[in-house]
């Protein structure tokens, strides 16, 4: 499985277009780290997002997915599946959001193309949403005191809700045991972040890599 | 605050992600030219607003997003059934009252 857990801050100030400097949504966020933080906070930089709409009772919809991205779509409401290049979330009966953390989103939304026919929908939001890990011994205290959610009663490894953060709408991942995985939209990343900071603030928080 | 079972998503979820949409099963007319005003009227217009059952849409809209109903009870709140867009609710106002 890919490693989303470790910031690259080098991948900020990467200059990959040109004259165009790419910022992450959070790219400004400056935190002292507590000692003994027991929450830590990761931002995922530019990873490949995409929305893929299908219908699942098609079953050459369904193949081709699997033939593209090597990993079938997961049917099961609030599941997802992994692989070593791809997390694949459940996010409706016809609504999956593909991440892609090694690959050019372009590449994956034609490998797309190439496999599917009819009435599909492949879209890249890599730009719209950004994503945020969050791990530590207190992640579940705060995730409880910021979730209307209850992320203690059933969310094993691998589940994924749509749910509120806050006040801001965001998907969430139980990516491995006691590490969570955040799709937050990037107009309200500052928001989640600063909401984070504060409620993070009775068990210390600590930025990974900064 | 209420907990509404998302037939779509399977799970007990809180009211906040929810938005409520109205009265539910309201067909559009096949064909707007031959209804009188006072039918076209009663199309857009004109809800029920029942003491008791009452079949409305809501929308998951912080979750899955998709549209369901619920069979309520206005007085009590109680919620007997959720289901999905297009299928028949179990508990109807006639029942209720046999
Ligand atoms: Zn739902």
């Amino acid at each position: 499985m890919s490693n989303l857990t470790t910031f690259d801050f080098s991948a900020r100030a990467e200059n990959t277009q040109g004259a165009t400097r790419r910022e992450t949504p959070l790219h400004h966020i400056i935190h002292p780290n507590a000692e003994m933080a027991k929450v830590a906070f990761n931002e995922v930089a530019f990873c490949a997002q995409l929305t893929l709409r299908g219908n699942p009772d098609n079953a050459d919809f369904l193949a081709g997915v699997e033939k593209a991205l090597g990993v079938a779509l997961p049917l099961t409401p609030l599941t997802s599946h992994a692989s070593d290049s791809y997390y694949v979330f459940w996010i409706g009966p016809n609504e999956w959001l593909i991440l892609a953390p090694n690959l050019a989103p372009a590449a994956v939304e034609a490998s797309l193309r190439a496999e599917l026919t009819g009435h599909f929908a492949v879209v890249d939001v890599s730009g719209g949403q950004t994503l945020m890990t969050l791990s530590g011994e207190a992640v579940r205290e705060v995730l409880q005191k910021s979730c209307g959610y209850d992320v203690e009663a059933c969310f094993p490894v691998g589940k994924v809700v749509t749910t509120h953060f806050g006040k801001a709408t965001v998907v969430l991942h139980h990516q491995i045991e006691g590490t969570y995985l955040m799709v937050v939209r990037r107009s309200f990343a500052d928001y989640v972040w600063r909401w984070l900071e504060d409620a993070s603030a009775e068990f210390g928080l600590m930025v990974k890599g900064a | 605050m209420l907990h509404l079972f998302c037939p779509y998503c399977q799970e007990l979820r809180e009211e906040d992600e929810f938005h409520y949409r109205g009265q539910a099963h309201i067909v559009r007319p096949k064909d707007p030219e031959s209804l009188s005003d006072k039918e076209w009227g009663d199309y857009l217009f004109f809800r029920h607003n029942p003491k008791g059952i009452h079949h409305e849409m809501w929308y998951h809209v912080s979750g899955c997003r998709r549209f369901f109903n619920v069979t309520r009870n206005t007085v009590t709140y109680d919620i007997y059934e959720t289901y999905k867009i297009g299928e028949t609710p179990a508990v109807t106002a006639k029942e209720e009252t046999e």
